[in-house]
């Protein structure tokens, strides 16, 4: 669905990324790792056209959108969605009207089928409507906060594609897990394309399919997830030192799923669907 | 050479902001709720203190004129230029200023944090112009507003003027309205008006470019406040100059000389 071919993208004398390359299967997630500063969430502003790449192509099902215009990118944009590092809630609106922000404006359905729809949207996220819908996103907790994020990213008109710009980063580890197993329920529940920019290696392996390190701009590792624990270059070792705790409580259950899809952790919170 | 090199190019990029603005401001879909919660926000929230400063101008303006005026025994066109004062010059600048301190850091301050926060980089991800929503809606509503505001300033201005012409320089208030009535002339009323309609978009456009340009977090958030009161306090004297000369002209070229 979204590949990247020999992409090259500088800011200012800065090189950010130096002849990446990549595919992004469709209904996989697909994580890309790597240390702060590597490039890691340039990719998303790259494939969301909020950035231009300086050489390199980047298509988009099969259209190269080199040649988008405002009009090809807000088309392309309406099927994808992104949550946000700083979750980006819209402070002046309640969680509610932050959620449906997507439908209010562009679909044709009335508002008590919008709320319907944004009620549901809640539930697959794990917040109570009846408590959360109308406060506002100052009055949450930052783990609630993420959660508003990542209902408003799906129902924005039902994207294809969902871009995850450092979801765990900054939550406690039981709130970090939740998060996780909502990324895996969604792509569960929707077959949902998903792109998880992360640095946070146990957070990774729980919920991808597919890994990409980058290293100073480059690929340094592009596979699953038993090659990427089995490789030995110095790269992708330097970036796994530091977690090899946590890797050696995963493996075993990285080696258990052969290092392909790992199964949703909650199937019980699975209950409504927002199609 | 080389801040002045920057100071070009950063004038020359807020020019190209304006026009993108502008020609914004004429194409779909227009945010009208935007638009109105902004006239009320920006607008009618700063009229208790543009009637405050209107009336304070506009009795120390009453007591110079006053004063000079009695030297050579005219005391009686104090209403006149009083007039001419007020709603040529001192309520649009003085308007223009004191929303430009109040509204200008507002909304810079405002902005600012929805870039740092990226809310608007959201708002560009699920299909809609930055420019378009947060934008201009603001200039609209300043380029309406200030003119209200300056019409209202320069009521309490000239009011203000008619105790200090009665206790002061002795005036009956019949000599001070006529003179006043006198030079409300069309041509005065509409250099009136149209200063501060300028003022509004200059205000807007200015305050949304430092805003939308913050970066460097809450200290960022600092400067660009900072910075949208100065170049907006500057911006408005040097238009009401070009304004004033400029204007004079092309008014006098439709509606002959004079006052």
């Amino acid at each position: 669905m979204i590949r990247f071919r020999d992409v090259h993208f500088s800011q200012g004398t800065q090189k950010i990324l130096d002849g990446v390359t990549f595919d992004v299967a469709e209904g996989e997630v697909t994580v890309v790792l790597g240390p702060s500063g590597t490039g890691k969430s340039t990719l998303l502003w790259l494939i969301l056209g909020l950035w231009k790449p300086d050489s390199g192509v980047i298509e988009i099902d099969g259209q190269e959108t080199r040649g988008f215009g405002e009009r090809e990118w807000k088309r392309t944009r309406q099927r994808l969605s992104m949550v946000f590092q700083e979750n980006a809630l819209f402070d002046s609106l309640s969680v509610g009207e932050n959620i449906g922000y997507c439908l209010y404006r562009a679909s044709t359905l009335t508002p008590e089928e919008i709320e319907k729809q944004v009620r549901q949207t809640m539930q697959i996220v794990e917040l109570d409507p009846d408590r959360f819908i109308d406060r506002r996103p100052d009055e949450l907790s930052t783990g609630q906060k993420r959660r508003v994020a990542i209902a408003r990213a799906v129902a924005n008109c039902n994207p294809e594609a969902i871009f995850y710009d450092e979801p765990t980063t900054g939550l406690d580890p039981h709130t970090a897990r939740r998060i996780g197993d909502l990324i895996m329920k969604l792509r569960d529940m929707r077959g949902m394309t998903s792109i998880v920019v992360t640095h946070e290696i146990a957070d990774a392996l729980r919920v991808g399919n597919c890994f990409i390190l980058l290293d100073g701009g480059k690929i340094a590792y592009n596979g699953d997830a038993a090659g990427l624990l089995a490789c030995r270059d110095a790269p992708v070792r330097g970036f796994l030192e530091p977690f090899l705790r946590d890797i050696e409580e995963l493996a075993p259950r990285v080696e258990a799923i052969g290092g392909r899809r790992p199964p949703a952790e909650s199937p019980g919170v699975m209950a409504g669907t927002v199609r | 050479m080389a801040g002045l090199k920057r100071g070009l190019f950063e004038l020359q990029e807020l020019f190209f902001f304006g026009g993108r603005v502008v020609r914004q401001a004429f194409r779909r879909p227009f945010y009208h709720r935007e638009a109105l919660h902004a006239m009320d926000h920006l607008g009618v929230g700063s009229v208790g203190v543009v009637l405050l400063a209107g009336v304070f101008a506009g009795e120390a303006l009453a007591i110079q004129i006053v004063r000079q005026l009695e030297t050579f025994g005219a005391e009686a066109l104090t209403g006149r230029a009083m007039a001419l004062g007020v709603v040529r010059d001192l309520g649009p600048v003085l308007t223009g200023l004191i929303v430009s301190g109040r509204v200008a850091s507002s909304i810079a301050a405002e902005l600012g944090g929805m870039v740092l926060g990226k809310q608007v980089v959201a708002i560009q991800v699920y299909g809609e112009d930055p420019l378009q929503k947060l934008v201009v809606p603001r200039v609209i509503a300043l380029a309406l507003m200030v003119p209200l505001l300056t019409l209202l300033a320069d009521a309490v201005s000239i009011l203000g003027g008619d105790p200090i012409a009665r206790f002061i320089g002795q005036l009956s208030p019949a000599v001070y309205w006529t003179g006043v009535k006198a030079n409300l002339t069309l041509k005065t009323l509409v250099i009136g008006t149209l200063k501060p309609m300028v003022f509004g978009v200059t205000i807007g456009v200015i305050a949304c470019y430092v805003g939308l340009r913050t970066t460097g977090g809450t200290m960022g958030i600092g400067l660009a406040t900072r910075k949208a009161v100065v170049w907006n306090s500057i911006a408005i004297l040097t238009v009401n100059l070009l304004i004033t000369q400029l204007g004079f002209r092309f008014l006098e070229s439709i509606f002959g000389r004079g006052d």
